[in-house]
């Protein structure tokens, strides 16, 4: 029997819960999006390929977007990982395309939304799952401490997570969307208060929308089967249920003992075999673990023993390993209990993080790549300084560093273009100002032209002389010369447009 | 003597003198009898009084002045403080008994008189004289100032420390809900609500989250009340003169009128030294156990606050004086302190208790827990668990006091005068019986006493049920008039008067001879719309009696009462009728009331009985109200 992996991957490549990007998507999957000229999901990829812990990952698309993904994988993909792309189907939310690949899903899995772009060390925050013996972990990027003394504004609220931890910011305690909280009141129940007598109500993280979940939250869903979204239904509920009454779980919880007895073979083994390497650390362990009853423990046990050994590389693994056979034996003692945990990246650290899940945060991102070591750990693709030997073509000379050029770009004279990601086979004219924007492959730009803030997808035209601002236009589209636009979305059909 | 915090803090002595309020009386009535004849803050603790140790750590903590504020007994705590020469053994401080000229209710009026008096000039440490604590003052004030610098609105910084809920040192019932700014320690929240008024879900307005990145909701605080107070506070007293309590008046006050007054309050939270209020004979038993056991050190037997003690330590924190004279087969097995001149009898076992100076305890006697102050005789044979006893008590021979939760005291000087602690602390005065003679007759006679009031009550409880139920019967004959229901109210609370009754009692009472005509019906459906009209009928002459909690529980009784007359017929449509109440939108029953029921009798239910069916009846509508208790929007009942 092969080794089983310890944990698998799932990217929603083309599934969302909401589209936010359009028109941008209209042509392209989510995962095929570039940003400083690489698609998003090479940015997960290359996460994924960093931690050494994945060999295998699943890339959820839809039916419309499978042939492109499919291209670009068996093309342009050149990383170690076997890339396996499934379809589910048309308007799936996050929770339902889990659903619909539950047979392809054994252990414990990371779930990553198509459009985040991280380089948090996952390896902490699978450490953090192992020790905690999770059913989920979380991970939440802190924003920047406010001036003190600043109150917030009641609109800073809007859109925010009130999200409860523990003291040392390890366990989830309390989930609540400040646009699911009725009549201004946020609610904490007083169980939760009894288990944990002091809560930290956190209005500074945000949701990287990035979790590892345990096998057996699969067959919840089976069980829920109205749930669409994992972030606003499935973790929710998870959350919750730490500290209720696991009456209603207790279907899922017979599902899981029976694959966990199976499962529990697997990873005792690995144990077993990896006990050999660290033979102090695991002589507490293993009676631990054949101790615990055959539950969801046992796997869980089961799975810290064999991470802490197999990474051993990690930070202090055998005092981690010490501490899972300690979390494991009083696991036993209360043995349907589960743990939602977070990882929660400091805002201090250099750790990057970032959802594309609007426009602006988009150009964003786009400009955080193209600044590189600076901002995040990803290298923009870019091509490398004289390549382009055209006659008359200024394109070193027109950028500043902030910005990333792709390959065979041709600019003419007395051009700037600052903070901006050019797409390969971009020609821009003469006397352009491009501020902050995104152009995407075989972009025309004509003369006298000043963008900022704006996005130019693939194969457009944006004709002399044209002024936009705050403006995204869609694939295959003409601008007209001297056009001035503001904050529009200009798409195929010329007269119509959208918000 | 203990060290003295005669370190000088150059920084606070360049300032302006540091000065604390002491206010050496807690406006309650826990330790009556002791406090009929002494104050309070005189009552030893350990060894000395308890003044000595908070004016101990006041000195220890660089305060250079210290205003001594009494109102019961005051003659008694200045002379005190004189006899004992506390200023000279305190050598860094200068000490001012304030005796209370007006009338003194609570800390509020205390204070506005401490106010009136100008003696304070700056920010100032304000301390009951029941605290003990070790922590140290020097950066705590240094705190507060550095938050006044930034906060000019800042008036009290309070003192809490982390304790479990579930931690001893919490007296009974005692659960407060406090959030602060993570950041900056700010006070966002008190909730001194009892366990009983709280709802399942804490809610928080989002404003005070608007606050704070970090909202540190804690249900394990432990007040220690000290307080560093600024003389804001005390015009902001003298302001809102109905302030009486700092803790449930003060702090609501200042947080709910934070858009009106402007002020902020901050919360230093302990995280290791030892803060701790006898507020109660059970807090008291906690903290002298502390102290033996050493957990407020430097404050402890042996530091010989008072002169002429001579406390040593020896193993199992067992604490003896010179000249104590003990059997040879007598056992101090741990944790008590024996004073000067006491004599312990052959085959005595002391446990966890304090026996003072000139003690004559017998032989073969056991103190458990036992708290005697000086010259109390314990004659041969007695058993004392959990008791406090005064100056000069006897206790009998072979007598035996036992507390089970709650502490005896003794009041001092009787002989085995007894005063018995209600565990229910929160009833009226007159609850507790005040008996004389001697303690082992008067326990069992007192038992006998309760029995024969119950079966009193029993009779009473039935003969009331009679009348209501003649009442109703007419009223229901009448019930076509549109004020009926005004009438049978008006009716039913005269008799309810008359025989001395709850609201409880009559909603018990009202409920099953107001259901009792829905039985007739031939079939379930019949009886289940009976109901209905019955109750849409005379819920607002329920809704009249239910008025608290209770009377919701004595509601869902009073159904079941229903189920159980008129040969079960109502049985089959218990859970029906509990939801038709439950389901009134004037809030007449709420899930809390009926799964608080189910609890109760799902414990005493045998096998078969009435109760057990009944529970069986309600199975499903419980079931559904605890996924609704728990707040939980799907529908599991697959």
């Amino acid at each position: 029997m092969p080794p089983r992996p310890e944990f698998q991957a799932v990217i929603l490549a083309a599934v969302a819960d909401g589209d936010t990007l359009a028109p941008l998507t209209n042509s392209l999957p989510l995962g095929l999006l570039p940003v400083a000229n690489r698609p998003l999901l090479s940015y997960q990829l290359e996460l994924l390929t960093r931690s050494h812990s994945f060999k295998q990952v699943l890339v959820l698309t839809v039916e419309r977007w499978l042939s492109q993904l499919a291209t670009w994988v068996s093309e342009s993909y050149k990383g170690p990982l076997q890339v396996e792309l499934l379809v589910v189907p048309d308007r799936a939310g996050s929770a339902d395309a889990l659903r619909h690949v539950r047979a392809h899903i054994v252990t414990d899995f990371v779930l990553i939304a198509g459009d985040v772009i991280t380089d948090v060390p996952f390896q902490r925050m699978a450490d953090l799952h192992r020790l905690q013996g999770a059913a989920m972990t979380a991970l939440y990027r802190e924003s920047a401490p406010r001036e003190a003394g600043v109150a917030k504004k009641a609109k800073d609220l809007d859109g925010i997570d009130f999200v409860g931890v523990d003291e040392r910011g390890q366990r989830l305690l309390s989930v609540e969307a400040a646009a699911d909280c009725e009549g201004g009141v946020v609610s904490v129940s007083q169980s939760l208060l009894r288990a944990y007598p002091h809560v930290t109500l956190r209005t500074d993280l945000i949701d990287a929308h990035v979790y590892i979940f345990a096998p057996w939250v699969l067959d919840v869903l089976e069980l829920k089967e109205h749930f669409v979204s994992a972030k606003f239904e499935l973790v929710p509920y998870l959350v919750r249920k730490q500290f209720l009454s696991k009456a209603n779980l207790s279907k899922a919880k017979l599902a899981a003992a029976r694959r966990a007895s199976g499962a529990a073979d697997g990873a005792v083994d690995s144990v077993a075999s990896g006990g050999g390497g660290a033979p102090t650390a695991t002589g507490s362990g293993p009676p631990a673990v054949t101790r615990a009853p055959s539950d969801v423990a046992c796997t869980k046990g089961g799975g810290a023993g064999s991470g802490a050994v197999g990474g051993g590389g990690a930070v202090g693994s055998a005092s981690a390993f010490a501490m899972a056979a300690g979390e494991a034996t009083r696991r036993q003692l209360d043995h349907d209990d589960f743990r939602c945990c977070c990882y929660i990246m400091p805002h201090d650290a250099a750790v990057y993080c970032l959802r594309v899940s609007s426009l602006k945060e988009y150009v964003q991102a786009n400009l955080d790549v193209s600044r590189e070591s600076r901002v995040t750990h990803y290298e923009k693709a870019e091509a490398s300084e004289g390549t382009v030997v055209k006659e008359g073509n200024f394109v070193h000379k027109s950028r500043d560093r902030d910005s990333t050029l792709g390959e065979a770009v041709e600019v003419a004279g007395r051009t700037a273009i600052k903070k901006s990601s050019i797409g390969p086979h971009c020609r821009i004219g003469m006397n352009v100002k491009i501020t902050n924007c995104v152009l995407m492959d075989h972009v025309v730009i004509g003369d006298k032209v000043s963008m900022s803030n704006s996005v130019v997808c693939s194969n457009s035209e944006v004709r002399e002389g044209a002024s936009l601002k705050d403006v995204q236009v869609a694939a295959g589209v003409t601008v007209e010369a001297g056009a001035n636009h503001k904050g529009e979305s200009i798409t195929e059909e010329m007269d119509t447009e959208e918000d | 003597m203990a060290p003295k915090g005669g370190k000088k803090d150059d920084d606070l002595a360049q300032q302006e003198v540091l000065q604390a309020v002491v206010l050496a009386d807690s406006f309650a009535s826990h330790f009556r009898p002791m406090t009929f004849q002494m104050p309070k803050v005189l009552m030893p603790l350990g060894s000395v009084p308890m003044i000595e140790y908070t004016l101990e750590f006041l000195a220890a903590g660089g305060v250079q002045e210290i205003y001594i504020f009494c109102c019961a007994h005051a003659d008694e705590v200045e002379r005190y403080i004189v006899e004992s020469d506390m200023e000279r053994r305190l050598a860094t401080v200068s000490l001012h008994v304030l005796k209370s000229q007006g009338e003194c209710m609570s800390a509020g009026d205390a204070l506005r008189e401490v106010e009136a008096r100008g003696v304070i000039k700056s920010d100032f440490v304000l301390v009951p004289g029941d605290v003990i604590a070790n922590l140290s003052l020097a950066p705590l004030i240094a705190a507060h100032k550095a938050r006044r610098e930034v906060d000019r609105d800042a008036v009290l910084t309070t003192v809490m420390a982390r304790v479990p809920a579930s931690h001893r040192a919490r007296r009974g019932g005692e659960e407060k809900l406090v959030a602060l700014s993570g950041e900056t320690g700010r006070l966002l929240m008190y909730d001194e609500a009892v366990k009983e008024g709280w709802a399942t879900k804490v809610r928080l307005p989002m404003a005070l989250l608007q606050e704070t990145d970090r909202f540190e909701l804690h249900r394990d605080l432990y007040d220690t009340h000290i307080d560093v107070c600024t003389p804001e506070l005390l015009v902001l007293l003298q302001d809102n003169f109905d302030w009486q309590d700092l803790r449930r008046d003060l702090l609501p006050g200042v947080l709910g009128q934070f858009e009106m007054l402007g002020k902020t309050i901050y919360t230093h939270v302990l995280s290791t030294e030892y803060a701790a209020r006898v507020h109660d004979p059970h807090t008291y038993d906690v903290v002298s156990r502390d102290l033996l056991q050493r957990w407020a050190f430097p404050l402890v037997p042996d530091a010989n606050l008072l002169p002429g003690c001579s406390y040593r330590c020896t193993a199992h924190c067992v604490y003896q004086e010179a000249g104590v004279s003990l059997a040879r087969s007598a056992a101090i097995v741990r944790d008590s302190a024996i004073g000067e001149g006491t004599t312990i009898g052959e085959r005595t076992v002391v446990e966890g208790s304090v026996v003072g100076r000139d003690c004559v305890v017998g032989v073969g006697v056991t103190l458990s827990g036992c708290y005697l102050w000086g010259g109390v005789i314990v004659e041969d044979g007695a058993t004392l668990t959990g008791c406090i006893c005064g100056e000069g008590v006897r206790i009998g021979l072979l007598a035996k006091c036992s507390a089970g939760t709650g502490l005896t005291l003794l009041g001092p000087g009787g002989h085995g005068r007894l005063w018995k602690v209600v565990p229910t602390a929160a009833s009226l005065g007159f609850d507790r019986p005040v008996a004389q003679g001697q303690c082992d007759d008067e326990l069992s006679e007192e038992e006998d006493e309760e029995l024969e009031e119950t079966n009193l009550e029993d009779v009473e409880n039935e003969q009331f049920a009679t009348a209501v139920r003649e009442l109703i019967r007419d009223a229901l004959r009448s019930a076509d008039k549109d004020d009926a229901v005004e009438n049978l109210a008006l009716e039913l609370n005269g008799l309810k008067f008359g025989a001395d009754r709850t609201f409880a009692d009559s909603v018990r009472a009202i409920v099953p001879p107001l259901l009792a005509e829905a039985a007739s019906a031939p079939t379930k459906k019949a009886k289940v719309a009976n109901l209905k009209r019955a109750l849409e009928k005379w819920a607002p002459l329920l809704k009249k009696f239910v008025q608290s909690k209770a009377d919701q529980r004595a509601l869902v009784e009073g159904v079941a009462a229903a189920c159980e007359q008129a040969n079960e017929g109502l049985l089959e449509v218990f859970d029906h009728a509990l939801k038709l109440l439950y389901d009134r939108e004037d809030d007449l029953l709420d899930e809390q009331a009926i799964l608080k029921w189910a609890a109760a009798v799902e414990e005493e239910a045998e096998e078969g009985s009435l109760e057990e069916r009944l529970l069986q009846q309600a199975d499903g509508l419980l079931k559904w109200l605890r996924e609704s208790d728990d707040e939980e929007e799907d529908d599991d009942d697959e």
